[in-house]
């Protein structure tokens, strides 16, 4: 059975609470997910304030101030810190998204921040994408067309425009790890980013292998586990829709079985 | 690399053991087909089982014996039942993971929306005949 | 779960141990999620529900012992609330197919548009309900 709870290393402790920065006037409270792999302690939610004058507007200018002023092992990704990495993926005030684009100021309260969910920890904030890239190499990510072209392949801007909304991925991972069914079957299921960009390779006039791509897919556990629950669309940062992409692998899968 | 995941490209996948099973798609158009014909009788059928409540036996015979009602509710539990049994499916297939187990279940939930499809119309024609 | 935490357990000696993330008790409860559970939520009841419903036609249509046995899921107050709550679980549902009927097409998924479904689901299922069971209590 799939469990709906913490299995027993992974239950949350209360943590430690830093101290508050002297002399600050504008403090904001963050409560961050700790582990460290080093240890034999469970998982832990640290407390933290953050000196808002002293800091940027983004969750990410605020967790680098932690790491910078307060606590130099806290650990995380990062990289562009402007939305087009997608390194700084997390659960933050319950909704998975980029720490970089997501303001403070868009948060009421407490900051909470948790590492993407239903994912091994590798130590605090950085999951273990393994399987989500292997997802997503198995759809093969490139194009498939015959032999050596004598000419440019060509494309007409109609054409191009079917790609809109598809290529803009940025492999952040946000909307598959915000799937329930995800969380169930990640194992089997491909999840809403993976499907997302066969969507995109089958939606490119270019692309010759349509039919094995659709075969590929048209499958119980890793297309049909999506049972548009709408959490991977309302999560990505990069406002795409893969809830709607997998509704169009549905249909096309459906008219040619 | 090893890794304990089903995840293998299309390509090389072809014709070895992660070929697709190509039932999804069978089974989201019989849950649409079903949900097409449930909605209407769905309708009907909450509308008679409104109209049961608080009556005698002699009550609820008047009420829904006649053929028009009776029929409609036939229709909704047979229709509605196999739709159960897929949706049900989907549900296991979701949360029970060991083989064993989910065969088990999947098994029990075939017998169960058959038995409870076979006896629902049985016990809908007893209260239409006429006596 | 049996894959996640284990992914790299052969080329990483933490991977076999590594916690799971938290999911279901941190993620916000949003409607179009809740809608999506109540949707799974009232199919299985529904099940329930026909298997209760035939213990009352066969009591109704044997009559004797078997009325005397399961004649009440009609005729009690308990009965009644249960009848009761099994039509709003068939309009809860019923609606919940339309909203995935719409969105199996590609309609209403933007921001808007899934907002206003899923809560559309909700107030539509208790509406039509209480509807219902007014209009029926008019009619006699
Ligand atoms: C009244 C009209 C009905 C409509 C329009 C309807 C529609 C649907 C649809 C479209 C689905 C698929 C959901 C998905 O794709 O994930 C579904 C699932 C389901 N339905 Fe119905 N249904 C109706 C009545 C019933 C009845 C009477 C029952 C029970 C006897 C039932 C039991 C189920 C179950 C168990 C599922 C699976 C739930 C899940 O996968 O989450 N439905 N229904």
């Amino acid at each position: 059975m799939v469990e709906f709870t913490l299995p027993k290393n992974s239950v949350i402790a209360e943590g430690k609470i830093w101290p508050k920065p002297e002399g600050a006037t504008a403090l904001r409270e963050f409560r961050i997910y700790r582990y460290n792999p080093d240890s034999d302690a469970n998982p832990r939610i640290d407390t933290y304030y953050v000196d808002t004058q002293d800091c940027g507007p983004m969750v990410l200018d605020g967790v680098i101030w932690i790491k910078n002023h307060i606590d130099p092992t806290l650990t995380f990704r990062r990289s562009c810190r402007e939305g087009i990495c997608g390194s700084c993926s997390m659960n933050i005030d319950g909704v998975n998204t980029l720490a970089c684009t997501r303001g403070m100021d868009e948060i009421e309260g407490v900051i909470r921040l948790y590492p993407l969910p239903h994912m091994g920890v590798v130590k605090d904030l950085v999951p273990d994408l393994t399987i989500f890239y292997e997802q997503h190499a198995a759809i093969e990510p490139w194009l498939h067309a015959g032999a050596d072209p004598e000419k440019e392949r060509l494309q007409s801007p109609q054409d191009r425009a079917k790609l809109d909304g598809l290529y803009e991925c940025i492999l952040c991972a946000c909307c598959s790890t915000s799937c329930p069914s995800y969380w169930w079957n990640s194992d089997r299921y491909l999840g809403p980013a993976a499907l997302l960009q066969a969507h995109r390779w089958i939606s490119d006039s270019r692309d010759e292998a349509t039919d094995e791509r659709l075969d590929y897919v048209d499958d119980t556990f890793r297309l049909y586990r999506c049972h548009t629950i709408m959490n991977c669309t309302k999560a990505c940062p990069k406002h795409l829709e893969p809830a709607k992409a997998i509704a169009d692998l549905k249909n096309r899968a459906i008219a040619r079985a | 690399m090893s890794t304990p995941t089903h995840f293998k490209s299309g390509r090389e996948g072809r014709g070895a053991a992660f070929v697709a099973d190509h039932h999804g798609s069978e089974h989201a158009r019989f849950m649409r087909l079903t949900s097409y014909a449930l909605a209407p009788l769905g309708i009907l059928a909450v509308w008679y089982l409104a109209g049961v409540v608080g009556l005698s036996a002699d009550g609820v015979r008047a009420a829904i014996g006649r053929p028009f009602p009776a029929l409609t509710l036939i229709a909704f539990g047979v229709i509605g039942m196999i739709h159960a049994r897929e949706g049900m499916n989907e549900i296991i297939l979701d949360y029970v993971h060991d083989p064993a187990l989910k065969d088990k279940a999947l098994r029990a939930n075939q017998w169960a929306a058959r038995a409870i499809a076979a006896l629902w119309t049985l016990a809908l024609m007893l209260i239409a005949a006429p006596r | 779960m049996d894959s996640s935490g284990s992914a790299n357990a052969d080329s990483d000696p933490h991977g076999a141990q590594r916690p799971l993330s938290p999911h279901l008790s941190v993620y916000r409860p949003m409607m179009t999620m809740m809608m999506s559970i109540a949707h799974r939520i009232t199919g299985a009841g529904l099940y329930v529900a026909m298997a209760l419903l035939t213990l009352l036609f066969i009591g109704v249509g044997m009559g004797g012992a078997f009325y005397a046995a399961f004649g009440w899921l009609g005729s009690s107050a308990i009965g009644g609330l249960l009848v009761f709550l099994i039509t709003w679980a068939i309009y809860h549902h019923l609606l919940g197919g339309v909203r995935h009927f719409l969105w199996d097409r590609g309609l209403y998924m933007d921001p808007k548009g899934r907002e206003a479904l899923a809560i559309g689901t909700l107030v539509g299922g208790v509406g039509l309900t209480v509807l219902t069971w007014i209009a029926k209590s008019l009619a006699g």
